[in-house]
């Protein structure tokens, strides 16, 4: 276990869609075994990987994503969300709301947090090391 | 210097474990200690007699690389540590064992 004092970070990028392929359920199980070794992780949820933030995922046979995404969270990761991706697929509006994005939804998993590709950049500034995730 | 590859495609969906295999060879020529891990799919590339270019080259691998894949990944596609090419090791907790690697060992890592 690694002291929090010299966490180091470890920034995912997801880009395919779950159930579609299997790059979620792999990002998912490496960044929960990051979690558990004490590094701190940070998510960016791009392109279709947005579906993985979608609340009552019910997978009958494949690996729960949701639920994946809830323990990541619960564990202590940031997840982010390209905002723009997230609103094309009617996930939010991220209109102007009192000088403030709309990012509230009820299809969001509690803790998934939106941002621009520039955030991702912030991520990247903060990172240790970069994994990537997805394809075709 | 050491590299971390973390492979998740069958050997012949795209050119990507062709390129990866690339790379171990300009790593051979560099020195590199090289880690290749294998993850779902990819754990096809290391079945031992395929034809096709992925599967002569994991087993005949430079030295100072290791390649590991994932024991729940070959046991959800059927394949048994004898259907492996000799040297592939078989790890339960690849996940975990991939994290470290990159984390405390390897100066770089690439993912397909």
């Amino acid at each position: 276990m690694v002291e929090s004092s010299k966490k180091k970070t470890v920034t995912m990028m997801l880009f395919s869609a779950p159930f579609g392929s299997q790059y979620a359920d792999h990002l998912c199980r490496v960044a929960e075994r990051a979690l558990d070794k004490g590094y701190a992780v940070e998510i960016f949820l791009y392109s279709d990987a947005v579906h993985a933030q979608m609340t009552e995922q019910n997978p009958k046979l494949f690996f729960p994503v949701g639920e994946a995404v809830k323990r990541l969270i619960e564990k202590g990761a940031t997840i982010k969300s390209c905002e723009i991706c997230s609103i094309a697929r009617g996930y939010i509006k991220g209109e102007l709301k009192d000088g403030k994005k709309d990012y509230s939804s009820t299809k969001v998993i509690n803790g998934v947090n939106f941002c621009s590709i520039y955030g991702f950049v912030d991520m990247l500034s903060r990172a240790d090391r970069v994994l990537s995730f997805g394809g075709s | 210097m050491r590299v971390c590859l973390l492979l998740m495609k069958t050997p012949s969906s795209d050119e990507d474990a062709e390129r990866m295999l690339g790379i171990l060879r300009g790593a051979k020529a560099q020195g590199t200690e090289i880690a290749v891990y294998l993850l779902g799919d990819g754990v096809l590339c290391a079945r031992k007699g395929q034809t096709g270019y992925v599967g002569l080259n994991l087993g005949n691998v430079p030295e100072r690389t290791t390649v590991r894949a994932s024991t729940r990944d070959l046991r959800a596609r059927g394949i048994s540590d004898g259907d492996l090419e000799p040297g592939v090791e078989i790890i339960e907790d690849l996940e975990g064992v991939f994290i470290e690697d990159v984390m405390e060992k390897a100066e770089r890592v690439f993912t397909w």
